[in-house]
């Protein structure tokens, strides 16, 4: 057994299982069924994996769980370079379908053993076709997974959820985006007084160091607060 | 618009929620939106493009002689950090005008 990266592996283990987690307050599984569920949002598996960015999980790690069968090596080593291969992919599968880089470690052990599985029953094949064999039981997984997904209810909504459980690494790039877009081609004498009233200095304030008057900085500003409005998704009418 | 809400204790309290055609005439509503709305999104733990803190100190205190390029332009605007200082900032600026306007310094 490999020791090294127990810890790591094995948290992806349990996982699978439906252990009471305080980050699952947000949902709940209609089906009650022994069948191993998907476990969303596992606070201390998924903030530690994410915390190491997602390192490269070595195909040591990877396997360690797996016992290759006697006489039968060569398995060993051609599934270790098809997991070199398609891991990243399996990253990226994992990212864009569930939103969390850290399940590709979960479905990838479920993969291997099922490729270990099907490589020992037939003749030696080489890597590519490991590789090949290994993506399909891994998208296999993936669409399991998927399917799980549906038996979830959730309960409340996203603004019910700390900001911390929020780990999404696009979002402040987004939202950067978006208050950049609004303020493109803003004057710097709105730029400023924009940011001085931001800093809670009041509309007479602001004329005053800008040396105008306050009707005539908020006019200029106008276009500026009313997209900004529109940006915070408040109706000016209040509706 | 007035909402009415019962709290857990079966309290009656009256909430007022307030418009953007309620708003001031310095738009203090909208402003306090984007505040919040820039502490919830924009989180810059490591501070990146942050102006040092003497030059935030000097836009609380002294706005007029700080400009755009000394704030990294519209950086403010997408840094939480950088707005949760300047709102301490401002809140302990103030606290110290209130104190002065309670005790004048003897003349």
């Amino acid at each position: 057994m490999h020791l090294e990266g127990f810890e790591r592996i094995s948290l992806g283990r349990k996982a699978r299982e439906p252990t009471p987690c305080a980050n699952l307050v947000y949902c709940a599984f209609t089906n009650l069924t022994p069948t191993p569920p998907l476990v969303v949002g596992c606070g201390r598996q998924k903030s530690q994996l994410w915390d190491e960015r997602m390192p490269f999980f070595s195909p040591s790690e990877l396997c360690w769980n797996v016992r290759f069968p006697p006489g039968q090596e060569w398995i060993e080593t051609t599934l270790q370079a098809a997991i070199k291969t398609i891991w990243r992919r399996a990253q990226s599968t994992a990212r864009s379908h569930f939103g969390d880089e850290s399940l590709a470690v979960e479905m990838m052990e479920v993969a291997i053993e099922k490729t270990v599985s099907s490589l020992s029953k037939g003749s030696p094949a080489d890597s590519s076709e490991a590789s090949l064999l290994l993506l399909r039981f891994y998208a296999q997984e993936a669409r399991r997974r998927r399917n799980a997904n549906r038996r979830l209810v959730f309960l409340g909504s996203s603004a019910e959820l700390p900001l911390a459980a929020v780990q999404n690494p696009f979002l402040p790039v987004d939202s950067a985006l978006d208050l950049e877009v609004i303020l493109h081609d803003t004057p710097p004498g709105v730029r400023l007084a924009l940011l001085l009233r931001h800093s809670r200095a009041r509309w007479t304030e602001v004329a005053e160091i800008l040396g105008t008057s306050a009707a005539s900085i908020r006019i200029r500003c106008k276009r500026e607060l009313k997209k900004i409005r529109q940006r915070l998704e408040i109706d000016e009418n209040g509706t | 618009m007035i909402v009415v809400a019962v709290d857990p204790i079966g309290k009656a309290a009256v909430v007022e929620h307030r418009s953007f055609s309620n708003d001031d005439e310095n738009d203090t509503l909208l402003f306090e939106k984007l505040q919040e709305h820039i502490l919830a999104h924009y989180p810059n733990p490591d501070r990146i493009g942050c102006p040092d803190p003497a030059t935030l100190k000097k836009f609380a205190d002294t706005p007029r002689d700080v400009g755009l390029s000394d704030l990294n332009d519209l950086h403010i605007f997408k840094c939480a950090e950088c707005t949760r200082a300047l709102m301490e900032l401002r809140q302990k600026r103030e606290q110290a005008k209130e104190q002065e306007d309670l005790h004048p310094p003897a003349s």
